[in-house]
């Protein structure tokens, strides 16, 4: 590791004898030389061997048919994304990143401000909850108020991790639905002269429809900003939140172009021009003939995930959008009757949905998860850790890489254990919250 | 002459169909969505043939990514389905190798530190450092009197997170040399500190003297002592934060692997249940999402890793070991202070003590 011309020329500094003088400074009192335990090294073959074994006892999605969602999807990712992403690399984009990576960073800020039909953009968080966190900051700056009213069909994760991050800075006050859509009487009640802004996710965690329009003139009737957490695929069937009223934008950039991989978010935010001035973070301008970093130093994106979704927007172009959204409803609607013509399972929300929508089913949720395990099928989130009132209800997701294949799979493995369950005493229900 | 905005460009070549070709049923799908909420027109984005799009995106792969030892194994781990295709809502028993690795870094962490036990939720070191506050300030909630303040080195961020989480700063003042000013801490806290921040790095990037001059003042007064561990990749196997008697801890994980995006938190053990939930434990039956934890701040991310990251990290320190890790850590000395030497060289004002590292610290 260590180079013998680095110790050579460093060893020619007055006063050092070894490399040990390199770390004199450190008190005697503080000093911990002994082994560490930590294993290794070990041989890039012995490695490789380890590897698979890690990686064999997971169940992926390459193996398995995926119907969970909740904020995080499988869609298909072209080869040529995958190429595009590989030759940029995992190295951190920061402010002194080259010039074709600060470029990427400039795309990708125009191109979801664009989608959203707002005016300008940050640049790409670590992670989508970062930004959902960073938008209500911006509103509670904008409007000098310390709220922020929240719908419960919101991703209850994404709240969580809003909260944690914004800590008592904003007091949040939680609005409730009704048919599977944000009760506006009930958005309207928590809008004080402190609200900073509603919160919203169009389509919502339950996968259905918010009245954007309607929710934006009532926040803005109370001085509120509007904050639409939006799925990017469902912005090529979906008007845009710009166009409904929303000041601000969130979204995660996954499902363009990236497979669900444990973790990995990519958080984006644009605003209208009036709150530009306030955009958290950092963002990219241009600057000359060339671009460059302002704001905040830039911490936590990789580059490859700055690219993909810049290179599946422009691969898929507005007819593979258009494709990618409209299979995706196709599928998530046939998934839906599939599952609903099985005794035992109904329909929660009547409300219009786009790729995801709400089960409430007879057997637990552990039974139905099990079960479709069994089938190699990851599906059934179930709603009631999150929504107590939700007893016995199941979240599922379909995208354009399902297949008719797949649903009738789904249908079939339900259909025996809804067959061979002993059957509880639980009566399907339909109380909101 | 800086090369089009992808938007500008025009396609050229033949377009792939990425999807299958619409059906009656699509259409008859997209129908029910009320006309109200779909758009008028199509979605405004570019559409580019692959040549284009590879044209485009050319000058990528013209950039030197920086190498570390096990760069390409980890390139080649990130290609399994196991390793990378994986959501982040599936079952804790379908996802135990992805568990194991997380385990691992945490562990590995734990052993490097002398820390008890480490989240590796927080997506940035700010976000870790805000973390690492509110965990103080969760275990300070219920004593009597309140404690509210964070004393922290003036101008450090800590204290504007501290007065955004409704903390009280109070700054407290460096010596000429960099070190903590232990006078200065001494009369910044009192009875109402819920923790002291430090860093292990100067402004300068040398080691802070005064660490455990300041992690007395802090307990002296029962408070928590709070450390910046950003340098920890020069300081492997010469010092740990028990050593620091620091109680909580954050760092990049990129101390460990130049491709980790991310942080972590770390605490000694009777602080573990204010980690961010969940955390990865090791049970008899496997690996487990432990979300119960009484006193957790909350969540901060959508999985208990960024596991990309997470396998990164878990590669070097395999491929490194601990000897290698060692290496390392002299190797980042030497090139700091080789760089330092040549700013002196060059007329410039350098630093006379041994730099552990150029990143500033403050």
């Amino acid at each position: 590791m260590s180079q013998p011309t680095d110790r050579h020329k460093l060893l020619e500094s007055p006063g050092l004898r070894s490399i040990e003088d390199l770390f004199a400074e450190i008190p005697a009192e503080l000093r911990h030389e002994r082994p560490l335990r930590l294993p290794g090294p070990l041989a890039e073959s012995d490695l490789a061997v380890r590897l698979l074994e890690l990686a064999s006892p997971n169940t992926d999605l390459d193996e398995a048919l995926c119907f969970i969602g909740g904020g995080v999807y499988d869609h298909y990712v072209p080869a040529i994304v995958d190429a595009i992403a590989a030759s940029a690399g995992a190295g951190p984009v920061t402010h002194a990143s080259p010039q074709p990576i600060l470029q990427a960073v400039f795309e990708l800020q125009g191109l979801f401000a664009s989608l959203a039909a707002l005016d300008a953009a940050a640049a790409p968080f670590p992670s989508a909850p970062l930004a959902l966190a960073e938008a209500i900051r911006v509103a509670a700056r904008a409007t000098g108020r310390t709220e922020a009213v929240v719908a419960r069909s919101a991703n209850p994760r994404y709240r969580a991790i809003a909260a944690t991050l914004l800590g008592p800075a904003i007091a949040f006050r939680e609005a409730g639905y009704h048919g599977g859509a944000t009760r506006p009487g009930d958005a309207e009640r928590l809008l004080s002269d402190q609200a900073a802004c509603l919160v919203v996710e169009h389509p919502n965690y339950f996968g259905c429809l918010e009245d954007v329009s309607a929710l934006a003139a009532l926040a803005h009737s109370h001085g509120a900003k509007l904050i639409v957490k939006v799925d990017p695929i469902a912005l090529g069937v979906l008007a845009p939140p710009g166009q409904a009223g929303a000041d601000i934008a969130v979204a995660d950039a996954q499902p363009l172009g990236s497979r669900p991989a444990y973790g990995g978010s990519l958080g984006l935010l644009a605003c209208r021009a009036d709150l530009t001035h306030l955009l958290p973070g950092w963002r990219v301008e241009r600057a000359g003939d060339g671009f460059q970093a302002v704001g905040a130093a830039a911490e936590g994106v990789r580059a490859d995930a700055v690219v993909r979704p810049v290179a599946y927007l422009a691969a898929v172009g507005p007819g593979g959008l258009t494709r990618a959204a409209s299979l995706s409803t196709a599928l998530a609607q046939a998934t839906q009757r599939a599952i609903t013509s099985i005794e035992g399972f109904d329909l929660r929300f009547r409300a219009p949905f786009f790729k995801e929508f709400a089960v409430e089913a007879k057997a637990g949720p552990e039974e139905v998860s099990e079960a479709l395990l069994e089938s190699n099928i990851l599906g059934a989130l179930a709603l009631q850790p999150d929504y107590p009132e939700m007893d016995h209800c199941l979240l599922f997701a379909a995208t354009e890489s399902r297949t008719s294949a797949d649903i009738e799979l789904l249908r079939h493995t339900l259909e025996l254990m809804a067959d061979t369950a002993v059957g509880g005493d639980f009566e399907l229900d339909s109380d909101d919250g | 002459m800086a090369k089009p905005l992808i938007t500008e460009r025009a396609p050229a070549g033949t377009p792939v169909l990425y999807f299958a070709a619409a059906s009656a049923e699509e259409s008859d799908a997209v129908g029910q969505i009320p006309a109200a909420h779909r758009r008028s027109g199509p979605p405004p984005v570019p559409a580019l043939d692959e040549a284009t799009l590879r044209a485009h995106f050319a000058d990528l792969a013209a950039l030197a990514p920086t190498p570390w030892p096990g760069d390409a194994a980890a390139a080649r781990a990130a290609t399994l389905a196991g390793l990378s295709h994986l959501h982040p809502r599936q079952p804790a028993p379908t996802v135990q190798g992805a568990l194991e690795v997380i385990h691992e870094v945490t562990r590995a962490l734990a052993a490097i530190t002398g820390l008890d036990r480490f989240s590796l939720q927080p997506p940035t070191l700010a976000a870790a450092e805000r973390a690492a506050l509110l965990v103080a300030r969760a275990s300070s909630q219920r004593l009597e009197p309140a404690r509210i303040e964070v004393a922290a080195p003036a101008g450090s961020s800590v204290l504007a997170q501290a007065a955004d989480l409704g903390l009280v700063p109070r700054p407290f003042a460096r010596l000429e040399s960099g070190d903590v000013d232990l006078e200065s801490l001494d009369a910044a806290a009192g009875p109402a500190t819920a923790a002291v921040a430090a860093s292990w790095l100067t402004p300068s990037g040398a080691f802070e003297r005064n660490l455990s001059g300041a992690a007395a003042v802090a307990h002296a007064c029962g408070a928590l002592f709070c450390v910046d561990a950003t340098g920890l990749a020069a300081l492997v196997g010469r010092t740990r934060l028990r050593e620091a008697d620091a109680d909580i801890a954050w760092l990049s994980l990129r101390e460990l692997c130049p491709a980790a995006s991310g942080a972590a938190l770390g605490v000694r053990s009777a602080l573990t249940e204010k980690l961010p939930s969940p955390l990865v434990g090791k049970q008899r039956g496997g690996y487990e999402l432990d979300d119960e934890l009484p006193g957790t701040i909350g969540p901060l991310a959508l999985a208990p890793a960024d596991l990309a990251s997470a396998l990164a990290v878990y590669v070097a320190l395999q491929v490194l070991g601990e000897e290698g890790l060692r290496e390392r850590a002299e190797r980042i000395v030497l090139q700091a202070n080789a760089l330092a030497r040549e700013g002196q060289e060059g007329g410039r004002q350098g630093a006379r003590r041994i730099l552990l590292t150029t990143e500033r610290s403050t």
